[in-house]
């Protein structure tokens, strides 16, 4: 972005929506970093008015303790070197001999520590991104330029443990100095001019690249869930209908390596919790002895469903679609094939469609740093890890139709399926956090929340999170449901947001949810905030079962008991008051 | 009106998105309560970005001190 067009976006942009309120802490002039970053915000956030506040110069330590008074929504942290200490700048004259060295190193650990505190703190209360330095560091060791000298790499290694350290604490984002070189040349970042005369150490193409980040960091964007692929020319080199199983080949020896890394790529997607599943115009017998193949880098146990035949790309991917019950954006599909590639994103248009780059190793490269922002998630959970499980042991329960025969009946019963209920009064759970703001089909009213706006909720008294967690026989689901409520009356309980899982649906969870919450709080009545979204069918078809009636959305005890059918859950608790 | 002076109030309309675009071309800094220290150097980030030229400071800054000293500035450093 140039700056001109950040600040026409920003005029273009001014009153509308409502005010998010985000702040730039850095030591130096804010500056175009201000403008930038405020653009990027409102790109990402398009409907809103975008209000960035910034602190006092040279003032890194109080301007983080000045945003814990504030309530922004983010804070972006953005560290130079001067702020560690102001020898590291060029601003201020205070000696680069030797001796002052080991003294700047000394100051350097001071302010890293003085910056910690506030980070967590802040961490607990908003989103927070941080920016580590990103400009040279100043000709000031003794060794000459092409050696490194034991002060820049002591620097070096404290920024590091500092920025290691600190990415650990909830809530608190690094920016990765990784993707910053390669958007950003070393050389392109540093005005010296503008530095001398305003204040300002940055050019504009690196504010803007920082700015963009920074944003990309605060404001969460929801990871894709599932990614498709063709098999032929992707997942391995030739057609396998045509070459056969010998004829088909992924690795350095055969000169196709470009596929047995994209193998290992899915594979760890998948054991991430990212749904992976072929759609391959093939011979699924073939198909099935291929994936038996040595050497094979995605395991078959980690691709579900394999849809191989000769029909329709576009029908395979609706069948897995259907069978992951996701929607289409939510879903990447790869192919070698530009046309199969037209043909998939015509029927589904919400798809995100990648050509896979044959014979190109840097393009392959950059396919998979693309995958890496679609699929990157801030943090793995154990659900992540049993989801392409979970999908295969829902096949078992996929008879909606027939919920109300024996067979279906026999199934619930016979399933074993314990329920563990948490009540957790500080809100921490980032599973809870997460499903709130991924879940569609069964969700009370749709609604989303920033970390800021979750943790809020419960400086209220009497507001209650509660997490549902399932398994059976078939295996474990994870936590699968969350409840936020609090108490309008005595014994009238108000259910603000409610979503479960899709992977837990035909499992009479959310009556045991209902079940739980009478009986927990002692409520003779439920009144639910629920809103009818474009997507929230199963959760109005629940409510429609158990006769609550719009416009009062209540439902009583009595009304609960005599429509909840027989529920089989073994059902234990536990709270962290 | 020639295509600097479209650029360079197109520079100027983001500089000061309160000022109506009419009256940019008399825009000074005596007079102007938005014309700062953050405004100027909004201005010259932008005319460098636009015309790929940097405004050497602070000799000339009281030349630059309105749109059309600034125009008189960039038109002259076009012809060298």
């Amino acid at each position: 972005m140039k700056l001109i067009e950040a600040l026409e976006l920003l005029k273009r942009s001014a009153g509308h929506g409502q005010t998010r309120l985000f702040r730039l802490a850095c030591g130096f002039t804010p500056l175009h970093l201000l403008t930038f970053f405020r653009a990027h915000l409102q790109l990402s956030l398009p409907n809103d008015r975008i209000d960035v506040t910034a602190g006092l110069y040279g003032d890194l330590p109080g301007n983080l303790e000045r945003s814990l008074s504030e309530r922004e929504r983010g804070v972006a942290v953005v560290i130079e070197n001067a702020d560690l200490d102001s020898r590291l700048g060029i601003r201020q004259l205070g000696g680069w001999e030797p001796g002052k060295l080991v003294d700047i190193i000394s100051g350097t650990i001071n302010s890293l520590r003085r910056l910690e505190e506030p980070l967590v703190r802040l961490g607990e209360s908003c989103s927070v991104a941080v920016s580590l330095p990103t400009l040279p560091v100043l000709p000031i060791d003794f060794p000459a330029g092409w050696q490194s000298g034991a002060f820049e790499l002591e620097l070096r290694q404290l920024i590091g443990e500092f920025g290691s350290c600190i990415s650990r604490i909830p809530g608190v984002r690094v920016l990765n100095q990784q993707r910053i070189d390669l958007l950003s040349p070393l050389l392109a970042r540093f005005d010296a001019k503008s530095e001398l005369l305003t204040g300002f150490p940055y050019r504009l193409e690196h504010a803007d690249v920082l700015a963009n980040m920074l944003g990309a960091t605060l404001v969460a964007r929801t990871p894709k869930k599932g990614v498709i692929t063709d098999l032929d020319d992707t997942c391995w080199r030739g057609v396998l209908g045509e070459v056969g199983l010998e004829g088909i080949s992924w690795d350095l020896a055969t000169k196709a390596q470009l596929h047995g890394i994209y193998q290992q790529f899915l594979q760890a997607l998948a054991a991430r919790g990212v749904l992976v599943a072929v759609a391959s115009r093939n011979d699924p017998v073939l198909v099935e002895q291929a994936f038996k193949l040595p050497g094979m880098c995605l395991s078959p146990d980690s691709v579900f469903p394999v849809a191989a035949g000769w029909g329709r790309k576009s029908d395979s991917v609706a069948s897995i679609l259907r069978s992951w019950n996701i929607s289409a954006d939510a879903v990447v599909y790869i192919d070698d094939s530009p046309l199969e590639l037209a043909e998939v994103k015509a029927a589904h248009p919400q798809i995100e469609c990648i050509l896979f780059p044959r014979q190109d190793p840097a393009g392959l490269f950059e396919l998979l740093e693309r995958l890496r922002d679609l699929f990157g998630k801030e943090r793995l959970s154990q659900e992540d890890t049993i989801r392409s499980h979970t999908l295969r042991a829902n096949t078992v329960f996929d008879m909606k139709g027939p919920e109300i025969s024996p067979t279906y009946e026999q199934l619930l019963r016979d399933a074993g399926a314990k329920i563990h209920f948490r009540v957790i009064r500080s809100g921490r759970d980032e599973r809870a956090f997460e499903l709130v703001n991924k879940t569609n089909q069964f969700n009370l009213n749709g609604k989303r929340y920033d970390e800021a706006q979750w943790r809020a909720y419960f400086h209220h008294d009497g507001a209650i999170l509660l997490t549902a967690s399932y398994e059976d026989r078939f295996g474990p689901l994870g936590e699968i449901a969350v409840v936020r409520a609090c108490r309008l009356a005595e014994r009238i309980l108000r259910i603000d947001d409610w979503v479960m899982s899709c992977r837990a649906f035909s499992r009479r969870v959310e009556y045991q949810c209902l079940q739980y919450l009478f009986h927990r709080f002692d409520a003779n009545t439920v009144v639910l905030d629920a809103i009818e979204t474009n997507r929230n069918g199963p959760l109005w078809e629940f409510l429609e079962e158990l006769g609550v009636k719009r416009p009062e959305l209540c439902l009583s005890r009595q009304q609960f008991k005599s429509r909840c059918p027989v529920l089989y859950h073994a059902v234990t608790a536990s709270a962290d008051e | 009106m020639n295509d600097l002076y479209k650029r360079l109030v197109r520079c100027f309309a983001a500089a000061f998105p309160d000022v109506d675009e009419e009256a940019l071309p008399t825009l000074q800094a005596s007079g102007t309560e938005t014309w700062d220290s953050v405004a100027i150097a909004t201005v010259f980030a932008l005319v460098q970005e636009e015309f790929g030229i940097e405004i050497d400071m602070p000799e000339k800054v009281e030349d630059l001190e309105s749109f059309n000293g600034v125009y008189q500035y960039i038109a002259s450093r076009l012809r060298q």
